[in-house]
């Protein structure tokens, strides 16, 4: 139940800083008597409220009476949390690459990143793939649907 | 309509009802437009120093200011010597677009169609670039703000309105939060001097069920995106924001009739970055006269009860600040922005 | 059975069956790709429609709505991410069957299912255009706010194992619809200047991001994932058994579609999760929910395809589009001259015939395409994990690229799979958080609107008698998913003491 407790902690945070933000919302004479403001309010407490009550639970519960806290994936091996992260941060980077080298490089780089970081072996094959793959997504968004895609700066 | 994201329909944010509402106005425009054939003009077109014109609107494939401007593009060949291309920069309700020309070369290459969204998306977003950032170059119409209410109603005037609002507590609609009808509706209330609730809606077509099944008293709305209730005999325009009746309903008085002091115009045009060169301003004033005047042109915007409302450089740029001055005031003096 | 003959000869006089495949076709690719919504694959074919004859433009329109809302459930079965808002609700047993290798059946199953829906739709517009539209003029705004509660209740019995766990999912969902222009007043909330936040965020963005990028991070280097039972991925239709296990949560999914197509406003996504809680509700085996059933990926797709044609109902009659798709085919009528209401009817039968015949092309011809392209995408989706997992991000990030062009939007997805792994980590459900996402506007603005019309009175929804009949019924969800909860757990208490 430990986690329980952090993360009763942690929507306690959210719930105090998403009420601190209702603040900055202008007061506007246009609007209702329940106003922009009263969801949010409300929202913010009520989330506290549950947070707190969730906490309260933890604690109080000498053992778990509902078994296992993630019973569907009993069997399903899981990442660690930083591996996760970790594949996370690809997908981050994802970002500036497209904003500098434009959609296709960035996609390239992208399906090679998290195509290496998975566990393939680094060889032409998997450049030759993620070129590919890029190319395709390519075909497929920008050529055959006519959506437009980050255009890069460097070109 | 790739500025909005339409996911699904309940997650509606109020650039899809900007953009579905733009549909009903711009699309039958362009209607009108098909109507009309194609015949050659008698007068040569104007020199103009590009070969390829960008023309940049906020509005996605099919929503309103991108059937202005393909349409306008359609005639403007026969006026201009120059070959045009519609942009659609979608996102960020529309600062993206601004930023768009508002970096590009000022000469002449890149323009922007204007409506009274750029001003208002300027004024609520604290986005890099705004309305001030762009030169506006000509106008060419006035779309009709108009006030209506369902055929079968109690109401025949907009004094009847008024009188009901005056009595007890009437109930007004706009279709979206921060627009120009929400800003008619709100000044209309004030100078009548009556306490009516003004409901903002998710778009036109919200307001229009709220109006046919009586939920409200009034819609205020333009009149391209009430076209199929009008014509099927549903709804009754009491009133019209514009300051002259318009030319397709003569016996509809103008809100100024009534006795109060309320005009919105829904201006349609071009402006361009900061600093355009003069023989860019001259080609344009020159053009727009001669296209507004183009009688295929005329045929297929009057159908659709645009006002052709030349207005020149000179009398565009103040005008634009007029009215950009007007809504700041009345966004600062209601508190939507501080 | 005159305008009957007519419309079977436009089949032959028309290019009809070409139109309707050729949207169809569009649509399905569209709505399999996350983040090109209905709408947007619908407006990426108007400008070709501006050369056809105003029938085949509609046709090809409407058909690609309706390929475009069974596309969606295809990415949702085979790599947990909606193609489409409306198929989240497809998310949860589609997804668990492929886990345990049954991808082509559930695959068969929501193609089988989106048959039955959009065909059960087409008939409610052939026969019930009339009286069904008089139904939708009846909606208020204290009706919307009433279905929108009636909405969220079903997070009472979606929550699994904890409520209070599902509650706060619930209220993180409906914070994050908070962000944007405030829908009454108008002033922005939560969007700390930015533009980009201006429109609010997308529902798409939650879901890909909580379902697709948390699912990613989740399996991270674990090889032992891939599907390896080879003859199971065979994408088949359902056996005669199978059809008549489905037929109750389709026939519930239908008519629940049905409804929400003529709200304006309320569409697909809505009534999929109504449909997925009410299956569940009326099962006889309510325990398989949520892993594996094929209930539960029969009836969401059953009723959000139901809704592409309902959906049409406010259009034609009255000219008022029930969603954005619907938008987009408005813009198709009025640029051919087409104005939609009863009129429409009398003087353009030839194109509201053609709709229909189209649509019925389209809706046998899915059952086809489906299985011609299914194998395909079952092929792709058995490719070796480390690039399955580079080429999913890179299909998400493309996708959710296309809806604002924007990378501002690529970085809210990364954010909301980071806040699906986090409530992955601490078993918070999801489906709570994107049921508060979807109808945190619905809820909110319609409530706020109805009391601007009262004054500020509450009684105003007492005086609604659709809304009082929904505000029941939620309460009455909402009590019997407590009791439920109850009694499994005191159940469960006596089983610890003996």
């Amino acid at each position: 139940m430990k986690k329980d407790l952090i993360a009763s902690a942690l929507l306690l945070a959210v719930a105090a800083a998403y009420y601190v933000a209702t603040v900055r919302i202008p007061v506007s004479t246009l609007a209702d008597e329940v106003g922009p403001h009263g969801l949010p309010k409300v929202l913010a407490i009520a989330l506290a409220v549950v947070a707190v009550g969730l906490g309260v639970r933890a604690l109080i519960a000498k053992r778990p009476v509902t078994v296992p806290e993630t019973a569907a994936n009993d069997d399903d091996p899981e990442a660690t949390p930083l591996r996760a992260l970790g594949l996370l941060g690809i997908g981050a980077l994802y970002m500036p690459a497209a904003w500098i080298l434009g959609y296709v490089p960035a996609l390239i780089l992208l399906i090679l990143g998290i195509a290496l970081y998975e566990g393939m072996r680094p060889s032409w094959r998997v450049v030759g793939i993620a070129i590919g793959g890029a190319t395709l997504f390519w075909l497929l968004f920008v050529v055959l649907l006519g959506v437009p895609q980050p255009a890069g700066l460097l070109f | 309509m790739l500025a909005s994201p339409p996911h699904g329909t309940t997650g509606r944010t109020q650039n899809d009802m900007r953009i579905s509402r733009a549909f009903f106005g711009a699309a039958a425009f362009l209607a009108a437009a098909f109507g009309s054939g194609l015949t050659l003009a008698a007068d040569t077109p104007l020199a103009y120093p590009h070969r390829v014109v960008t023309l940049v609107t906020h509005s996605s494939p099919g929503g309103g200011s991108d059937v202005f401007l393909r349409d306008l593009v359609r005639h403007l060949r026969k006026h201009i010597d120059a070959t045009f291309i519609v942009e659609n920069v979608s996102g960020g309700s529309g600062t993206r677009a601004l930023a768009r020309v508002a970096n590009a070369s000022p000469d002449g290459s890149v323009l922007y169609a204007t409506t009274p969204t750029y001003i208002l998306t300027s004024l609520l977003s604290q986005a890099e670039n705004s309305y001030d950032d762009l030169e506006p170059l000509v106008n060419f119409f006035t779309d009709s703000e108009i006030v209506y209410t369902r055929a079968d109603g109690p109401f025949m005037t907009l004094r009847d309105v008024i009188d009901h609002a005056r009595a007890g507590r009437g109930r007004w609609g706009a279709a979206n939060p921060a627009s120009l009808e929400r800003q008619a509706a709100e000044q209309l209330k004030r100078a009548a001097w009556v306490d009516a609730a003004v409901v903002s809606h998710e778009g036109g077509g919200d307001l229009m069920i709220n109006v046919l099944n009586g939920t409200l008293d009034i819609g205020v709305g333009e009149i391209g995106e009430t076209r199929a209730q009008l014509e099927a005999g549903q709804i009754r325009i009491l009133a019209v924001f514009n300051p002259h009746r318009m030319a397709a309903f003569p016996d509809v008085p103008t809100v100024q009739e009534y006795g109060y002091d309320v005009v919105m115009e829904k201006f349609r045009g071009l402006a361009g970055p900061k600093g355009l060169p003069p023989e860019i301003i001259a080609i344009w004033n020159e053009a727009a006269q001669r296209l507004l005047a183009d009688p295929e042109y005329v045929a297929s915007y009057e159908a659709e009860n645009l006002f052709a409302n030349f207005q020149s450089h000179d009398d565009y740029a103040p005008f634009i600040a007029e009215f950009a001055g007007d809504t700041e005031g009345f966004l600062r003096e209601t508190g939507v922005i501080p | 059975m005159e305008d009957f003959l007519l419309a079977v000869s436009l089949l032959f006089t028309t290019p009809l069956i070409a139109v309707a495949i050729a949207g169809l076709v569009w649509g399905i690719l569209g709505g399999a790709l996350p983040g090109i919504s209905p709408s947007i694959s619908m407006a990426l074919l108007l400008p070709f429609t501006y050369t056809l004859d105003p029938m085949s433009a509609i046709v090809l329109l409407a058909t690609a709505y309706i390929g475009a809302e069974y596309g969606g459930s295809i990415p949702a079965i085979l790599i947990r991410t909606p193609g489409t808002n409306a198929a989240a609700a497809t998310v949860i047993d589609g997804y668990e069957m492929r886990r345990q290798g049954k991808g082509g059946e559930a695959l068969g199953i929501s193609l089988w299912s989106g048959f039955i829906g959009s065909m059960f739709g087409l008939a409610m517009l052939v026969l019930l255009t009339e009286p069904l539209s008089q139904l939708a003029l009846a909606f208020r705004p204290t009706s919307y706010f009433a279905l929108g509660v009636l909405g969220l209740s079903v997070i009472a019995s979606l929550s699994g194992k904890s409520l209070l766990k599902g509650a706060a999912a619930a209220i993180l969902g409906l914070m994050v619809a908070t962000i944007g222009t405030d829908p009454i007043s108008g002033v922005g909330r939560f969007t700390f200047g930015s533009p980009d936040l201006l429109e609010g965020v997308a529902p798409i963005f939650v879901m890909v991001g909580l379902f697709a990028v948390s699912e990613l991070m989740t399996h991270s280097g674990i090889a032992a994932h891939a599907i390896d039972q080879k003859e199971t991925i065979r994408v088949r239709l359902p056996s005669l058994a199978m059809m008549n296990r489905l037929k109750r949560s389709q026939i519930i999914g239908s008519i629940i579609g049905t409804f929400e197509g003529l709200m304006p406003g309320a569409g697909g996504s809505i009534a999929s999760f109504l449909s997925y809680n009410e299956a569940k509700r009326w099962s006889k085996h309510p325990e398989e929910f949520g892993k594996g059933s094929p209930e539960g990926v029969a009836a969401p797709e059953a009723s959000n395809n139901t809704v592409a044609s309902t959906a049409l109902i406010p259009l034609l009659s009255f000219g008022i589009p029930g969603s954005n798709s619907a938008a987009v085919l408005l813009g198709g009528l009025l640029i051919h001259g087409l104005l939609p209401g009863p009129r429409l009817f009398e003087e353009n039968t030839e194109v509201i015939l053609g709709l229909y015949m189209g649509s019925f092309v389209a809706i046998v011809a899915m059952l086809v395409a489906g299985i011609l392209i299914l194998p395909l995408c079952v092929w792709l989706v058995n490719r070796p994990r480390p690039y399955l997992s580079g080429f999913i991000f890179a299909l998400v990030l493309s996708g959710v690229y296309t809806v604002h062009v924007t990378l501002f939007d690529v970085g809210i997805v990364l954010v909301a799979g980071l806040f699906g792994y986090a409530m992955r980590f601490f078993g918070f459900p999801f489906l709570p958080a994107v049921l508060g996402v979807v109808l945190g506007e619905l809820v909110e603005s319609n409530y706020r609107r109805s009391l601007v019309l009262s004054g500020g009175d509450n009684a105003i929804f007492l005086e609604d008698p659709i809304a009082v009949g929904f505000l029941i019924v939620a309460v009455l969800f909402v009590v019997l998913a407590l009791v439920g909860e109850w009694r499994s757990a005191a159940r469960l208490r006596k089983g610890v003491k003996a």
